[in-house]
């Protein structure tokens, strides 16, 4: 299929297919309210509860995973209100410079826009590659920031090994959080 | 060029301007100014949920070591009642020792380092998993903390307040990659400025002739920052010599541990040197000066 194509295409129709309500959490209910309702708790576990519960020691980002599904699955407008939303709280709740989570999400969020309707997102492997891409992207953002303020001395291997334990958190918490998505997708007409 | 094809290469370019424009700002936190409090909203409507997750946290450990975990509390009181006895063994002639410094300082001209007016606030939460490390605390600018107001703890320097919300303030630790703490060596009183560095350790570079020795310990310098002069900072680990020949580098592990702090200290005291300027340009002079959009 090529992107004229794509684009031309209706909207992404698999949010549509599913049963709206607020409950249970998850990235995409149908409801915009519950959608940046969810985003905030997931702020708050991600900054508070979290790091409480593994005393800061688990490399681990919830809000990558989570705004990741929503690119892909919710309205645009939902999608660009839940990265405005999750990026403040990620910046705000830590000392990061400002617009630098909201960038790294932006990025994300056009690229997947861009490309969203091309992708059969009943498999697999369109969403594990989404993941890693995602969550590697945003590791080396941090890694890039390092590396322009400070002595890159920094990033030495301690540092790398925590980024790769945080990519595959975010890509087995991603994987776990897109199963509903793509079992709604079993059903897919395999020659779009 | 149709419309969907022109909408493709806008939403193409900004994917590669928007990370342009970011890395040619100043990386400054929100911190202050109407766009940072906006901001920080997000932060205000998301602490019911953490305030909650802390209580019942704390409910429920509080419970456990009350009422359930009392194995090691008789050897805990033992040891307690001996460190007491102790201390008071050392309290004998505190007071009229203090007396006698206070005396000197004055004589001296020297002004007490420990303001009188101070902040005790809980430790709610430490953001540790991303590079960027800060601690949240159960205080904000209703209780007067303000931007820049240094943090202590009972073993050191804790770090400095980047951010502060109704009820709660988020304290930019000493280790974190973007912290500059002005520091003396106690025992030569070498002066340099410790920056954070990787595994909760802290980094000084000096010049290859400075003598300092394992062991060290820094203190705060008083000079530059809102820190008050003699605060106990951390203690030489490791040095190395650069290739360069001509200066070293010195890994500070902070007397403070960050990942078991529970309460803190915050010292209502302003960075002095912010304080002069702001006399001098005016309350608002800093703000438009360091948030250029604020000043419009």
């Amino acid at each position: 299929m090529n992107l004229e194509f794509a684009l031309e295409q209706p909207n992404f129709t698999g949010a549509d297919d599913q049963r709206r309500g607020w409950w249970p959490m998850r990235p995409h209910t149908g409801v915009f309210w519950a959608d940046m309702l969810w985003v905030v708790v997931v702020a708050a576990l991600d900054t508070h509860i979290i790091p409480s519960l593994t005393s800061g020691s688990l490399p681990f980002m919830l809000m990558t995973p989570w705004l990741v599904v929503t690119f892909v699955v919710a309205p645009m407008h939902t999608a660009f209100f839940a990265l405005l939303l999750g990026g403040l709280a990620i910046e705000t709740s830590s000392g990061a410079p400002r617009g630098m989570y909201l960038t790294a999400y932006w990025v994300i969020f056009a690229t997947l826009a861009l490309c969203r309707k091309t992708l059969s997102w009943r498999h697999a492997v369109p969403w594990l590659v989404t993941f890693f891409f995602s969550s590697f992207f945003i590791s080396n953002f941090e890694n890039a920031l390092i590396f322009i303020r400070k002595n890159p001395e920094q990033l030495d291997f301690f540092h790398f090994a925590k980024q790769v334990v945080r990519v595959t958190l975010s890509v087995v918490v991603g994987m776990a959080l897109a199963q509903p998505w793509m079992a709604r997708f079993k059903g897919e007409s395999p020659s779009l | 060029m149709s419309q969907k094809r022109l909408r493709f290469w806008l939403m193409v370019a900004a994917v590669f301007i928007a990370p342009l424009m970011f890395f040619s700002t100043q990386f400054t936190p929100w911190t202050e100014g109407t766009a940072s409090r906006t901001a920080s909203l997000v932060q205000d409507v998301s602490y019911p949920f953490a305030w909650a997750w802390h209580e019942l946290s704390t409910g429920i450990e509080n419970a456990w070591e009350r009422y359930f975990d009392l194995s090691g509390k008789s050897k805990q009181n033992f040891e307690l009642k001996r460190d007491v006895t102790e201390l008071r063994t050392r309290l004998l002639d505190y007071d009229e020792r203090l007396n006698e410094v206070n005396r000197l300082r004055q004589l001296l001209g020297f002004t007490q380092s420990i303001p009188d007016k101070f902040v005790a606030a809980e430790v709610f939460t430490g953001q540790r998993s991303l590079p960027f490390k800060t601690i949240r605390i159960a205080k904000g600018s209703m209780d007067g903390i303000k931007v820049g107001m240094p943090v202590v703890s009972s073993n050191g320097i804790v770090g400095k307040v980047i951010r502060a919300g109704f009820k709660f303030s988020d304290v930019q630790l000493i280790v974190d990659y973007d912290s500059n703490v002005d520091v003396l060596v106690q025992r030569n009183r070498i002066r340099g400025v410790l920056g954070g560095y990787a595994n909760e350790s802290c980094r000084l570079t000096l010049q290859r002739s400075a003598e300092v020795r394992i062991g060290d310990t820094l203190v705060t310098s008083g000079i530059v920052g809102s820190f008050p002069k003699g605060l106990p900072v951390g203690k030489v680990i490791r040095i190395s010599f650069e290739t360069d020949n001509v200066s070293q580098v010195i890994t500070v592990e902070p007397w403070v541990d960050h990942r078991r702090l529970e309460e803190v200290i915050v010292l209502l005291r302003d960075d002095p040197e912010l304080s002069r300027i702001a006399e001098a340009g005016g309350a608002d002079w800093i703000e438009t000066s360091t948030n250029p959009a604020a000043g419009g």
